[in-house]
């Protein structure tokens, strides 16, 4: 079947049957493609496009200084000069929206890329190994895993000290063992391939086989996973700057100014909505990135 | 030094499953001389692959695991040399192609890459050289426009012509020895036979020795000098392809050529030899053969015969029915 598409390929009369190289290149084109096609996650992807954007060029965009308190307007709502209010020492919610989306995001992407990296080596020489050492990290990650995440977090972050770098270290660690089994997952199916086996008729050494061979098998899992992960992981860090273990109470993190905020809910509710809003519009828009980039790197999934 | 290329001796291999183990291979002895292509016939699930894999140690991933017996390569026992010393063999000394041209090269590398690696791994050689040596290589299996090749994909290439490439990659180090693990069973018949007769060319040019394993009697035909036929693990018929075809010895091997349809005949059913391979865990006790024989003795039940020389022949049977014929001096099967 194959041999006839190929000879029809080369040969045929027919211009639309040409397997043209163009085409053959476009792999990059048939992700966008696909990718573009779903509605829902193309308009999330302009999103973290915009955050990013605002992210990097958050000090020109601020109305205000975000660090400078106003004690002539403490608490106001939503108005003309404060689009999204002040807090209760009279500083633009919105500008310290925009400040902390730096900080949510790097925060987020570090731990997150932390993870990916440990995540997918363990997985790899896991699932490519076998015998003790499998059995080692797996059962480390089951450990981990018994943990209810937060709780975890929490408790890492009680042994090394409160801190926005500790945050970081501590959602890393529990991001990492859901990235080992689905890397070992990816890595024991692709080194029974017959190129794999290939590879090592031709005496080609482990290290090659699994950079080589493997480790491009399991990038569409591990982009997949990364960006669902993203959103896992600002909700994280949030959770533990609302709790008092991140961000310092000064930093403008959403985390730390729905914190801050809670005291004041019941008379000025406009401090908690606003960066509850960034949190959440955040988190979704990551987690429709993630969904979109799945079906879209899955070959399985045609249309 | 022996003329003997590879001489395989008592091989066993035996795979775990559960908590006892089952004999894939169970003594499996047979030569290989410089230069000769030698065949090694059977059923699916007979142990050809499982021998060939033990020859080149690629069991690791396996539950199997070589039990007894030598392997000896130019005089080395393989069964024995480090694993660093034998990812030198193989891919150099020693290499394999495999039945499926379509899944055994990398969809994500580009072909010139794949057929690099072996060439800077044994040769030494740097980028601009190995990949002038891998063109070389394809122009050497008749593949058109190999410079134009090298940076292709393998979907953008059929069956046949991946197959070349894989011949290629595993020729590319002047191997003494090369693996071929059916390697025209997933092809068409037109393509089957350009790639015997490249096989064969090559063979030729290179003076290498060949194991070709293959259940297609027509392929050994065409290329073999000598032939093993192996049934349950086991070997049971040895001899020399036109000895082989003239004169078969063991009713297996008979039962073997004569399921093969004929050109020129008129049949109404083909031939076939009835029942299976036995289950590897549930070996009769005598000849494993035994169940399926036409011509079972009572001896052959309860004992098994052993793979002796046919007086005044080059060839081996295991058979109690073809050793009691030739000592009677009764007439042949």
């Amino acid at each position: 079947m194959s041999d006839n598409s190929a000879v029809m390929g080369t040969n045929s009369p027919i211009p639309g049957e040409v397997i043209a190289p163009e085409k053959t290149k476009g792999r990059a084109g048939v992700f966008i493609r696909k990718f573009s096609k779903q509605k829902m996650p193309l308009l999330a992807a302009f999103f973290v496009i915009l955050l990013f954007l605002i992210a990097i060029f958050g000090p020109f965009l601020t109305p205000y200084n975000p660090d400078e308190p106003n004690y002539d307007a403490l608490m106001q709502g939503p108005s003309g000069a404060h689009w999204a209010g002040t807090d209760e020492y009279g500083r633009d919610i919105l500008s310290r929206l925009i400040d902390g989306t730096r900080l949510t995001l790097a925060v987020s992407l570090s731990s997150v890329l932390i993870a990916g990296v440990l995540g997918t080596i363990l997985g790899l020489v896991s699932g490519y190994y076998g015998g003790w050492l499998d059995r080692i990290i797996m059962r480390g990650s089951d450990v981990l895993f018994s943990f209810p995440d937060l709780l975890l977090a929490i408790g890492i972050v009680a042994i090394l000290g409160p801190g926005l770098s500790n945050v970081v270290i501590a959602v890393a660690v529990f991001g990492t063992p859901s990235f080992a089994r689905i890397i070992r997952s990816v890595t024991l199916s692709a080194k029974e391939t017959l190129f794999v086996e290939a590879a090592r008729s031709m005496g080609a050494k482990n290290r090659r086989i699994i950079w080589r061979h493997i480790f491009p098998e399991t990038v569409p899992s591990i982009i997949v996973n990364l960006s669902m992960k993203i959103g896992g992981a600002i909700l994280a860090a949030a959770s533990l700057s609302f709790l008092g273990m991140g961000a310092k109470p000064t930093e403008p993190d959403w985390g730390a100014m729905l914190s801050m905020g809670r005291d004041y809910l019941s008379i000025a509710p406009h401090i908690v909505y606003f960066p509850g809003l960034a949190i959440f519009l955040t988190v979704l828009a990551f987690n429709l990135v993630g969904d979109g980039l799945r079906d879209a790197l899955d070959p399985k999934m045609k249309n | 030094m022996t003329q003997n290329l590879l001489e395989v001796q008592g091989l066993k291999t035996e795979f775990k499953r559960g908590d006892g183990s089952i004999t894939a291979v169970a003594g499996v002895d047979f030569v290989i001389k410089k230069g000769e292509v030698l065949g090694l016939v059977g059923e699916s699930g007979c142990g050809k692959s499982v021998t060939s894999l033990s020859i080149m140690r690629l069991l690791k991933d396996t539950p199997g695991r070589i039990s007894g017996g030598s392997v000896r390569f130019e005089g080395t026992d393989l069964t024995k040399v480090s694993d660093k010393e034998m990812r030198q063999i193989r891919g150099n000394e020693m290499a394999m192609i495999f039945q499926e041209p379509m899944t055994s090269l990398n969809p994500v590398l580009k072909i010139g890459l794949q057929l690099m690696e072996p060439i800077m791994l044994h040769l030494g050689y740097g980028r601009k050289k190995a990949r002038e040596h891998a063109i070389h290589m394809l122009r050497l299996v008749g593949i058109p426009r190999a410079e134009e090749l090298v940076d292709e994909y393998p979907h953008q290439l059929s069956g046949g012509m991946r197959q070349r490439v894989m011949i290629a990659m595993a020729m590319s180090c002047h191997p003494k020895l090369l693996i071929a693990d059916e390697p025209t069973t997933a092809l068409d018949v037109t393509i089957q036979a350009q790639i015997l007769d490249l096989m064969k060319h090559l063979k030729e040019e290179q003076d290498m020795g060949m194991l070709l394993i293959t259940h297609d009697l027509g392929v050994v035909a065409e290329l073999c000098d000598r032939v093993v036929v192996m049934y349950a693990g086991r070997v049971v018929e040895e001899a020399s392809v036109h000895e082989l075809f003239a004169r078969p010895q063991h009713p297996y091997t008979k039962g073997l050529i004569q399921s093969v349809p004929k050109l020129r005949q008129n049949v109404r059913r083909l031939d076939s030899i009835k029942g299976n391979v036995p289950d590897l865990s549930q070996m009769p006790a005598g000849c494993k053969f035994a169940p399926r024989c036409d011509f079972v003795m009572e001896r052959c039940l309860s004992q098994e015969p052993e793979l002796l020389p046919i007086e005044g022949l080059e060839r081996k049977s295991r058979c109690w029915f073809t050793q009691q014929e030739n000592t009677e001096g009764g007439e042949r099967l």
